[in-house]
């Protein structure tokens, strides 16, 4: 027996019922074939990184179960065949479920253009483990990100120029 | 004038922070695709996978985050591409 997980996306506009109706079929289909549901969760109503077939926001659903390999392709038959899932995807999984599904709300994007650094140093490593070894008296630079210097070397020039 | 901008660039690279992979860091941090928020920081604003030469990443947790980066886009939870970003 394999653990595996499937997502799938269904439609915004939907009665809660027919929702329902898709997770129950699914709990069928696992127990046809042997299986066992650990886990049935709908993660919501959520916006799309890009348009599926006309939709801009989807429902996420989560499915880990147990079973062989045939209940993963007789999962993945009735899902193609349901015109209201927009998209499915079914992986094995190593360990333990883990059904949260944390979406994209603030967008961080430190690299910009050609992968420069939009700010250095804290985001990457740990600030508290710096090295006093590692720098040889001007360590403004080195402590302050380094990547290219913007900020620190503006700093520098006010303290002098005071 | 040129003296001072060649001085300056020399030392910058002489103390240039090492760069150190997040995830090595700290171990308990989740990687997976299920984290979209957390692999947001990893793309460009063109939605193009950082390499490991920027992000500092090392070459085992660079093979897990292009896959799970890979694995969300089919989920929609994260862009293939950002046009006009």
């Amino acid at each position: 027996m394999t653990r595996y997980e499937t997502i799938f996306i269904t439609k915004p506009d939907m009665d809660e019922e027919v929702r329902k109706n898709i997770s129950e079929k699914l709990k069928t289909v696992v127990a046809e074939h042997a299986g066992a549901v650990h886990h049935c969760e709908n993660a919501g109503k959520q916006k799309l990184a890009f348009e599926v077939q006309g939709n801009v926001k989807g429902v996420f659903h989560y499915i880990g179960f147990e079973g062989n390999g045939e209940v993963v392709k007789e999962l993945e038959r009735n899902l193609r065949l349901n015109e209201s899932v927009i998209k499915y995807q079914s992986f094995r999984v190593d360990g333990d479920f883990r059904p949260q599904l944390v979406f994209v709300e603030k967008v961080v994007r430190p690299y910009v253009g050609r992968g420069r650094p939009r700010f250095g140093g804290s985001e990457f490593g740990r600030d508290d483990e710096f090295d006093p070894a590692m720098d040889d008296g001007a360590s403004d630079v080195s402590r302050d990100g380094g990547h290219e210097g913007r900020g620190p070397a503006a700093s520098r020039d006010s303290e002098e120029r005071e | 004038m040129a003296f001072i901008e060649k001085k300056n660039i020399e030392k910058k690279k002489k103390f240039r922070r090492r760069k150190v992979c997040k995830f090595c860091a700290d171990p308990e941090v989740y990687l997976g695709f299920k984290d979209a928020q957390g692999l947001s920081f990893f793309i460009s604003d063109k939605g193009k996978i950082v390499s490991r030469r920027v992000s500092g990443t090392c070459a085992k947790h660079q093979r897990d985050l292009s896959r799970a980066i890979k694995r969300a886009r089919n989920l929609s939870l994260l862009p293939f591409n950002v046009l006009n970003p």
